[in-house]
């Protein structure tokens, strides 16, 4: 496997989400590094607002992982910045779209890119597409 | 090592990570691996069914030790010894 590892979450599904965290924090904490694109409707799993109220596009999955008090994605992404190399990029062009700024963002997002940006950081890394 | 030799085991330090799920147990384990110094034995009791496979694997991948798992009814305990700075 690569050392590099590039995630581009798109959808707004929450599970999509999910197996993108975990997979995503297994490998920050093996000592791959991990940067993670968020565009596309993937950007509201990453309000603050929708993270608050857990307003997310769930389904039979997501409202059992609710009901179990699983770990949720953002957290999961967290533990990950804590314990390895990991970095969370939102898509500038969405974010135009939708006119959002840094501060409408969860924490754990480290900037907004461009795709030029982010394609030099996929440049010889495995990349994933949820 | 066998399940007796394993038994016999003092841990340095054990995490029950019992009621987390997929990656909490191996996540919980590798907190434990940053803190400890190198030569600590890690007990990691998880419910995890996943984790007894999972664990040995990453712990290959980053070159600490793996010394065992003993099956227990609804859970295991998976020892791993920190080999090295990490």
């Amino acid at each position: 496997m690569a050392e590099k590892l590039a995630i581009m979450i798109v959808s707004e599904e929450y599970e999509k989400s999910h197996v993108a965290s975990m997979i995503a924090s297994v490998a920050a904490v093996s000592g791959i590094d991990v940067s993670i694109f968020v565009t596309g409707n993937a950007v509201f799993n990453f309000l603050k607002k929708n993270v608050e109220k857990k307003n997310f596009t769930g389904g039979k999955l997501y409202d059992l992982i609710k009901e179990k008090k699983a770990t949720l994605f953002y957290e999961l992404f967290d533990q990950a910045k804590m314990l390895g190399g990991l970095k969370i990029y939102v898509c500038s062009m969405v974010m135009d779209i939708c006119g959002l700024e840094k501060d409408d963002l969860i924490d754990i997002v480290d900037d907004h890119l461009g795709l030029a940006a982010f394609l030099g950081i996929m440049e010889g890394a495995e990349t994933i597409t949820f | 090592m066998t399940e007796e030799e394993l038994k016999q085991i003092k841990p340095t330090v054990t995490v029950d990570a019992r009621g987390t799920y997929c990656p909490g147990p191996l996540m919980e384990l590798i907190k434990e691996v940053r803190q400890q110094p190198v030569g600590s034995v890690i007990e990691l009791i998880s419910g995890d069914a996943g984790s007894a496979k999972d664990v040995p694997e990453w712990l290959n991948k980053v070159k600490q030790e793996f010394l065992g798992v003993i099956p227990g009814e609804g859970f295991w305990k998976i020892y791993a010894k920190k080999v090295k700075d990490m």
